[in-house]
């Protein structure tokens, strides 16, 4: 195969490097499988959904991944194996999950019904499934139509992935991704590679899962002279925990992190699930969330309030920096040129009480109008420690330490509470926009110190 | 998959629940919408749209864009025929452009990277207009006028009865409220989408349209083509919603370019250009004042709407007929004002102003049976219209005809007792402790169907196989498979024999469309009839065979019987082979409902909600949607349809406010991650519950009524009842933000922010 080519359905498809950076989904669809459908090309609808075969947390093994094709560019699917809806019926007998769409009523007018269908093979297949299949895996498509109860039901009617091509596929590992370099696309297998490279190309842009690159491309027409995926270099893949810390490699997909940081506190489940729909986690990563430095990104306040530490390659070696201080203004960062992101270390002991709210007008797939990462420890009745890191309420992602230095060392209580209040109306200074107005945001900011002082009462 | 038995002795197959009979192109992803047709050597096509609110072109140079290699042509204005499209005032392209997005050129490439290049080289120097879109502000004087007849689209649209003010007058209570609904996103999942292809004079067109017919008859004027001259396909479509039951401009720049061209040209709409420019629905400030008696009754009811209707409209909008054909209401007047303001074009969906009227009408209803202390569901009962009652025939105030099959009391009753009304407290906000409030809120809707003409042409094959075509189109509520079981049930050919041609102008009759509830009830007589047509001609060639008279003849299982005869049979195969020509039967019908007698399609709505005092979230713990649904064809889908249509309701409480930047007219939240439809996550299915009354028409086939547009009226009014109730906090504009929530809390308790030590 060659460097810049794909498996589709079995058959391989050559990508072209004038075709780099077109979205995988007309690829695809100029294949002739049409399948797979723009919605919104944002990665919001599910319609253009596709499977990928990707590693697993069983060795020698893989499993399916639902990705958004119309954010996938398609250099990043080289070397990868993908099938979409049109390979999921055998020898004319449709899947499970095509039965079930379409017995329950699950498909009216049908446009979304490929993607929902792709995303139900792949829940249904998914490995470490042990109930019935989740509602919350079809949580990044939308239907118009439906309501969606049909589809709960076609979900829930759901057993065991029969016998099949693509359940025997998993059987065996997926497709390692190798080191590629054609004009306009180079993706380096380790990180010293990848410093060179960046040293060597002023105006490449690095690249992990695409879920925001994509973005601006399909809705702002951007194209880069140079794109550096970091999806082939193992270091940035890593997950380790010891007693000390936890270390979380910074293109790991942050469906992966939940997979692999199994002992995590409630709040990083809950943080991971409200970062996005599955085909999002199943691309995206906490490095490129931190190093776009958006002001209502969620990766950064939930790892403020855990002391995060960020690990930092570049020119002349690397280096460590505490999160607070990533954020230089909006959407910018204090890496300095040439440098990226390595790994997130998250220092342990973790704090005794953590908590993550989004405050947003959907209950998935959306972006915060104000979030609130927040930690708390408490020894013999004083607060030793607190951290309260808002997103929402500034140019950056904030840590209000003035609010941190008003409960230290005294009681947690409803007095406590109100300091906190009092420091958050002198020292947020929200935005008015379409997501909500400054008045709002300050007034839920409060409340949701409030929510979180019940919370630990009950 | 097989259709299960059936309930009814009498029918076989109208009644049954079952899979659509498309539905394994769809899960498979072979279904074709507009968008994944290629035809050889075809062009992709792109609109340069206005980033002005109002202005006039007074420059454009197109050169540079069609001396780009790849560009095949380049429309602009200029080329745009001078007429308006069919049934509204938009002229394709103009020189002025009155809403963001307004698009004024075009060009036709050999890909989609080149066209949009292309556009970035076409230069327009504009004259910037000043601009408005509230309409009311539209209204005054000094204005911003759009149009040389001023922003008011013609007459006020008045009903009088009696008189309100006499009525207000008489009246034991009366108030008077003001309540809106704005400007929101209602497309569908798949954007607008047309291919045109130009063979010598003739235009064949795919396109994403509700109403193939309609969108034929703009092109032949538009091109000045006879009718068999032209040919539109609109085969599977990915929703409509009302945004593509009217023809649109995008179908007219498809043409323009692929004759320009010489090569067929496909344009399909990327998200942002759907929701800037896809005749969205309407928004509507509503001045209510009503009057009630202390016993109940109400005496007098006035409504001044305002509608806007953004730059055009594809259809005139209006209020619902809920004042006119609901309640008994002695006097009665409404005016509506259509209004042209610089913001997206606008349309009807899923009922002309009917989830508008309903929210306005229910919430005041709701209001004034609160302040006087009564019950609203009891206030409803005692002022709805009943069999017999005295109705409208038409949209006016004339009480000219009589009600029949009236579902309304039936639908009320039964939702009420699903959800357990009589669990509501009374008292608003009562009762409440900690942050947590639950409250039960109503509210009731209404529409006719099954107007306008409609055809339909079934052909028995030699092998017995059924084709049946028509021109309205299967959008997404199983019209394919409920027109099917319609002629299944006639012919007594098992719906596995059947193939539809849906959406096709040139293989079927004339249709309306589907839009306005009557895809089922018109074109489904139509099918009936052209089904009984078939089944003669059926009689007809087996008598001989059977040696029998046509009249002892019945088919089930596509078996001709002699009736009472065990012996006499032939396979309908058989008598086709033997006949040797196949059989077409065709069905031409007029409006559906004729005569004094009114027949009308009620609904009711009951939610319990629980609201969040210190977030101002509000969840839906239970949803009760009753619809008078006629006689189900298919319960399946039937209730995917009011469950779909609910929870589309129910989305506008939350979320799809289109919003307009008052600084320069833009939108600011064209896309879907902004306008936030709901996902799975959203609406716990489970919580809502679907009552399919069975009220049988008396003019739909086999007792059927439409009903898609129905259950998206309520959502908005009943949670804002439900709100009300658990809080006291009355919401008159939607969505209802948790911040409205909060300031409408904050405002009963000055001191609601505070700590709670």
């Amino acid at each position: 195969m060659s460097a810049l080519a794909f498996v589709l359905n079995g058959r391989e498809v050559e990508i072209g490097e004038a075709a780099a950076q077109t979205p995988l989904l007309d690829l695809i669809r100029e294949q002739g499988l049409t399948g797979a459908k723009e919605g919104c090309a944002e990665g919001e609808c599910g319609a253009c959904a596709v499977l990928v075969v990707d590693a697993d947390g069983r060795p020698g093994k893989s499993a399916l991944r639902v990705v958004n094709s119309c954010l996938m560019l398609s250099a990043l699917a080289a070397g990868r194996e993908i099938y979409t809806v049109e390979a999921l019926a055998t020898n004319g007998v449709l899947s499970d999950a095509q039965r079930a769409m379409a017995g329950a009523g699950g498909s009216q007018c049908g446009y979304c019904t490929p993607g929902f269908v792709v995303s139900l093979f792949a829940e249904q297949h998914r490995p470490d499934r042990t109930g019935p299949c989740e509602d919350e895996a079809l949580a990044g498509n939308l239907c118009r139509c439906t309501g969606y109860r049909p589809i709960h039901d076609a979900a829930a009617a759901l057993g065991a992935a029969p016998d099949g091509p693509l359940l025997r596929r998993l059987e065996r590992a997926a497709p390692v991704l190798h080191a590629v370099s054609v004009g306009g696309f180079s993706r380096p297998a380790t990180v010293g590679e990848c410093v060179a490279l960046l040293a060597a190309t002023l105006d490449a842009r690095l690249v992990g899962g695409a879920t925001d690159l994509g973005v601006e491309r399909n809705l702002r027409a951007k194209t880069w002279p140079h794109l550096i995926s970091v999806e082939a270099i193992d270091e940035l893949q890593q997950f380790t925990s010891t007693p000390e810390r936890v270390l979380i490699g910074a293109a790991l997909p942050l469906r992966e992190i939940g997979e692999r940081w199994r002992d995590a506190p409630d709040a990083v489940h809950e943080w991971l699930t409200l970062f996005g729909s599955p085909p999002i986690r199943n691309r995206a990563t906490l490095g490129g969330n931190l190093a776009t430095a958006s002001p209502v990104g969620d990766g950064a306040p939930l790892l403020m309030a855990l002391d995060a530490v960020l690990h930092i390659a570049g020119p002349s070696g690397s280096r460590t920096l505490p999160i607070a201080q990533f954020f230089t203004g909006y959407r910018k960062t204090a890496l300095m040129p040439g440098e990226m992101l390595t790994a997130i270390e998250i220092p342990k002991p973790l704090p005794q009480s953590v908590r993550f709210f989004k405050i947003a007008k959907r209950r998935a797939d959306d972006i915060s109008t104000v979030a609130l990462g927040v930690s708390l420890d408490v020894d013999r009745g004083r607060v030793r420690r607190a951290r309260w890191a808002f997103g929402g309420v500034a140019a950056t992602p904030l840590r209000v330490v003035e609010a941190e230095a008003a409960v230290s060392g005294g009681p947690w209580n409803a007095d406590a509470v109100a300091r906190v209040q009092a420091v958050l109306d002198k020292t947020l200074r929200p935005v008015s926009d379409h997501r909500g107005s400054k008045e709002y945001r300050l007034e839920v900011s409060k409340s949701l110190v409030e929510k979180y002082y019940w919370e630990l009462q009950s | 998959m097989a259709q299960q038995q059936n309930q009814n002795a009498t029918l076989n197959v109208v009644g049954t629940r079952g899979p659509n009979i498309d539905a394994i192109a769809r899960v498979t992803g072979t279904a074709k919408y507009t968008g994944d047709i290629e035809l050889p050597g075809m062009l992709h096509a792109r609109v340069l749209r206005s980033p002005h609110p109002h202005a006039r072109i007074v420059g454009i140079d197109t050169s540079k864009a069609e001396a780009l290699p790849g560009v095949k042509a380049v429309i602009t204005y200029k080329d745009a025929p001078k007429l308006p499209i069919w049934g509204s005032r938009q002229f394709v392209m103009n020189d002025r452009v009155r809403f963001v997005g307004e698009g004024f050129a075009a060009v036709a490439a050999t890909d989609l990277e080149t066209a949009d290049r292309a556009l970035r080289l076409i230069q327009v120097q504009f004259e910037q207009l000043p601009f408005v879109m509230d309409p009311e502000e539209a209204l005054k004087p000094g204005a911003p006028q759009l149009f040389p007849d001023g922003n008011l689209e013609g007459q006020a649209r008045a009903v009088t009865r009696g008189s309100v003010e006499q009525g207000f007058k008489e009246s034991d209570r009366v108030i008077e409220r003001v309540y809106r609904c704005p400007t929101m996103w209602s497309g569908s999942m798949e954007p607008h989408a047309a291919i045109a292809l130009w063979e010598g004079a003739k235009l064949t067109m795919w396109c994403s349209a509700q109403s193939p017919n309609r969108v034929h008859m703009n092109m032949t004027q538009q091109f000045d083509l006879s009718d068999a001259n032209c040919r539109i396909i609109s085969s599977y479509v990915g929703g409509g919603f009302g945004t593509k039951s009217a023809p649109h401009v995008d179908e007219t720049i498809a043409a323009l370019l692929a004759k320009k061209a010489g090569r067929p040209v496909k344009l399909q709409y990327t998200r942002e250009e759907e929701i800037l420019d896809s005749n969205t629905r309407f928004e509507v400030k509503m001045y209510m004042r009503v009057g009630v008696m202390k016993d109940m009754s109400i005496r007098a009811l006035d409504v001044r709407a305002y509608i806007n209707q953004g730059a055009y409209h594809s259809r005139l909008g209006g209020l619902g007929n809920h004042a006119t054909h609901l309640y008994n209401i002695t006097h009665l007047r409404t005016q509506q004002f259509r209004v042209h303001t610089n913001i997206a074009n606008t349309g009807p969906t899923r009922g002309v102003g009917d989830p508008q009227e309903c929210f306005g009408l229910d919430s005041v209803l709701d209001e004034i049976a609160n302040e006087m202390g009564w019950d609203p569901m009891a206030f409803r009962l005692k002022n709805i219209k009943r069999n017999g009652d005295p109705v409208p025939r038409g949209q006016t105030g004339v009480e000219d005809g009589v009600l029949i099959n009236q579902g309304a009391e039936l639908c009320i009753n039964q939702g009420a007792a699903r959800l357990g009304w009589n669990r509501r407290n009374p008292t608003p906000g009562a009762g409440q402790s900690g942050p947590k409030a639950r409250g039960i809120g109503m509210a009731v809707t209404e529409r006719g169907g099954g107007a306008g003409l409609a055809g339909a042409e079934v052909k028995i094959n030699l092998d017995g196989s059924v084709v049946m075509s028509f021109a309205s189109t299967d959008i997404g509520t199983g019209s394919r498979t409920t027109l099917s079981m319609i002629a299944s049930e006639v012919l007594g050919v098992p719906l596995s024999k059947f193939l539809t041609v849906a959406g096709d102008t040139e293989a079927a009759p004339y249709d309306g469309g589907s839009q306005g509830n009557r895809t089922l009830q018109s074109t489904g007589r139509a099918v009936e009839q052209a089904a009984r047509d078939c089944l003669q001609q059926v009689f007809a060639a087996a008598a001989p065979l059977l040696k029998a008279m046509p009249a002892e003849l019945e088919m089930r299982d596509s078996v001709v019987r002699v009736r009472g005869d065990a012996q006499r049979m032939m396979a309908l195969s058989e008598v086709m082979s033997r006949r040797g020509r196949s059989i077409v039967g065709d069905g031409n019908v007029a409006g559906a409902q004729t005569g004094m007698n009114v027949e009308r399609t009620p609904g009711a709505h009951f939610v319990e909600v629980e609201v969040d005092r210190e977030t101002g979230k509000v969840r839906i713990l239970k949803y009760v949607s009753a619809h008078d649904v006629g006689q189900p064809i298919n319960l399946t889908i039937v209730e995917n349809q009011l469950e779909g249509g609910t929870i589309q309701g129910l989305a506008l409480t939350q979320a799809e406010e289109m919003r307009f930047d008052p600084r320069d007219g833009k939108c600011l939240n064209a896309n879907f991650l902004d306008l936030k439809p709901p996902t799975m996550m959203d609406f716990d299915p489970r919580v809502i519950d679907i009552i399919a009354v069975d009220n049988k028409s008396a003019f739909g086939p086999f007792g059927a009524k439409g009903l898609g547009e129905n259950p998206n009226h309520p959502g908005m009014a009943a949670v804002a009842n439900a709100i009300y109730n658990a809080t006291g906090v009355r919401l008159r504009e939607v969505p209802f933000t948790r911040a409205d929530v909060l300031q409408g809390l904050g405002q009963q308790r000055p001191a609601a922010q505070t700590a709670r030590g």
